[in-house]
């Protein structure tokens, strides 16, 4: 099974549901570098394998590249147009993967996830990196989860049952079935693709912040935390983690902050970002 | 150390009469520094140059072959490069890493069997071919070369070598770094923070750039446009204006420029004159260290 694992990170696809949208925008010779980022941005592997290209040790780049829009000047809009097309052609050549996570669910989680983390580092008590980080480390942090969906659709509907039936997170079901979980094959992700550094921390303690001392993953971990409350989306677990009260002090956020946010911008945002990938 | 030029057309081969002087012939140059030799670009000046090293030089030949990308123009004489096809010899071809499609495959590929006669695996020379990383500088005899990744639509090597205190630096297919995302302008002041990192990339780019050419006895530049051509019709193209290039020679304090990557449709005439008013320019300029800026012409030879 770890071998299959392995095989299958090479192999890991574009999500179905960004799949028509990614391939209108890069087919398109008229499309702009912004349309192609934002199209990028709004799928965990493509934005993966773009980082993971531009932080090749070919390119010798003096500091780790951490967003699209700097993958896009060092690369070239032709290079990035030319890997979002690689990455969704490899859908092409899969069969509905038949797990009850759908593409549109887990999407709708991911980038729920990617947005409120955004929208918290823009109020939070945080520096510029952290800020220009949040999305994009929102965006990655289920690769691992992605990939077992993807590739083991039926074994990963056995943790989603088993998890519920015994009203446990899915990492312990994960690790009777697969001898690993999400978070150990998102790290191996990141170290083989040489993601950003600060996602590692974000996979590691996302579910016990307390663990961490990145501002960064305190800000994923109450997104996450909000976006499984709020039922947005679905990404195989339903367990809200517990986050503690200093967490939210510590990046002077308040609870009801949280909430209002969730209800007044988290929606609407989602909402833009469909419209978007449906070329409404 | 010199160079030679075998090839320095753009594009696609451009042969005639009103192409004769400067050369018809894709790219490919050769660095020289006492015995040793380097060809850089497999176009089709390459056939001339391995008739050449067949002919002067004889077999048991040690070729290094540094390829900056692998567009057509600058592998498409590859075929046709006869110390290929010698048992004896040894060609080492370098070049850039792809993500979609590992180097050696490419270099390959172009001798499929609905291509060419002659697949790649029966050459009969000994051929190794290498991807190189930026930064990591290696030595061909006694010639330094340091390879360095540039802007063109897929990963393209530029290169600069060293020996004997000279410098030559080779960049044909390079395009200045732009912001490809906001063109210069703002949209909105909520993005201020990301248009501003996204002008810093780009600045910082363009001066490693520079920094490369650093004080080059000789530096061989893309100028395929002139700079009404290039904003007109061929942004992100991933060719410079000839008033770009010599901005990067003045720059680096360059001594020599050489145009190279002449656009199929120039005219010797076209490039003599275009050379000639940018030359004048300069003269009247100061404060530059450009010695001589001519026009890479096939079968001429610079010395640094």
């Amino acid at each position: 099974m770890l071998n299959a694992i392995d095989q299958a990170m090479e192999e890991i696809g574009s999500l179905n549901h960004t799949l028509p949208r990614v391939m209108q925008v890069a087919n398109d010779i008229n499309s702009s570098a912004r349309e192609m980022v934002r199209v990028i941005q709004m799928d965990p592997v493509l934005t993966a394998r773009v980082l993971r290209v531009a932080n090749s040790a070919y390119f010798a780049m003096h500091e780790p590249v951490t967003n699209l829009r700097r993958a896009t000047i060092l690369m070239g809009l032709n290079t990035i147009r030319n890997l979002a097309l690689a990455t969704a052609v490899r859908n092409s050549f899969q069969i509905e993967s038949g797990c009850d996570v759908t593409s549109e669910d887990f999407w709708r989680y991911t980038v729920g996830c990617a947005v409120l983390s955004d929208q918290l580092a823009r109020r939070a008590s945080v520096d510029r990196q952290t800020i220009e980080e949040a999305f994009v480390i929102g965006i990655l942090h289920p690769i691992g989860r992605a990939l077992l969906i993807q590739h083991f659709p039926a074994q990963y509907n056995q943790v989603i049952a088993d998890s519920r039936a015994q009203k446990t997170p899915t990492q312990p079901q994960e690790v009777k079935i697969f001898k690993t979980d999400h978070q150990a094959i998102g790290l191996s992700m990141v170290a083989r693709w040489k993601l950003p550094l600060n996602l590692a921390d974000g996979i590691s303690y996302y579910n016990k912040p307390s663990f961490s001392d990145l501002k960064g993953t305190h800000l994923l971990s109450i997104a996450i935390h909000h976006v499984k409350a709020h039922r947005i989306g679905f990404c195989g677990d339903w367990t809200p983690h517990p986050v503690p009260d200093e967490i939210y002090a510590h990046l002077r956020l308040s609870k009801k902050q949280v909430e209002i946010l969730v209800e007044d911008v988290l929606e609407n945002e989602l909402a833009k970002a469909e419209d978007f990938i449906k070329g409404v | 150390m010199e160079i030679h030029f075998w090839g320095n057309r753009g594009s696609i081969p451009s042969p005639g009469p009103e192409t004769v002087r400067y050369g018809g012939n894709t790219t490919c140059v050769e660095i020289r520094n006492g015995d040793d030799y380097i060809l850089i670009d497999a176009g089709t000046g390459i056939r001339k140059a391995g008739e050449f090293i067949t002919r002067e030089r004889g077999g048991n030949q040690d070729i290094p072959l540094l390829v900056t990308h692998t567009h057509w123009d600058h592998i498409q004489g590859l075929p046709f490069f006869i110390p290929a096809f010698i048992p004896g010899n040894r060609l080492r071809i370098f070049g850039p890493h792809n993500h979609q499609t590992p180097f050696d495959r490419v270099i390959a590929d172009q001798m499929q069997f609905s291509y060419f006669p002659v697949n790649f695996a029966q050459l009969r020379a000994d051929i190794s071919p290498r991807t190189l990383r930026e930064g990591e500088s290696f030595q061909i005899g006694s010639i330094t070369v340091i390879p360095k990744y540039v802007n063109h639509p897929v990963p393209t090597l530029g290169y600069r070598f060293e020996a004997e205190g000279k410098s030559i630096v080779f960049l044909t297919d390079i395009e200045p770094y732009r912001d490809v995302l906001y063109d210069g302008v703002c949209p909105d002041e909520d993005e201020r923070e990301e248009f501003e990192e996204v002008q810093k990339t780009v600045a910082e780019q363009n001066q490693r750039i520079v920094d490369f050419c650093q004080e080059s006895d000789i530096l061989v530049i893309d100028a395929q446009y002139t700079h009404e051509e290039y904003e007109r019709s061929y942004v992100g193209w991933g060719h410079t204006s000839m008033r770009d290039a010599l901005h990067i020679g003045k720059k680096s304090q360059s001594k020599v420029v050489a145009f190279c990557h002449h656009d199929p449709n120039r005219t010797d005439d076209e490039l003599d004159r275009l050379i000639g008013e940018h030359s004048e320019n300069l003269g009247r300029e100061s404060g530059h260290s450009i010695q001589r800026l001519l026009g890479a012409t096939e079968r001429e030879t610079i010395k640094a």
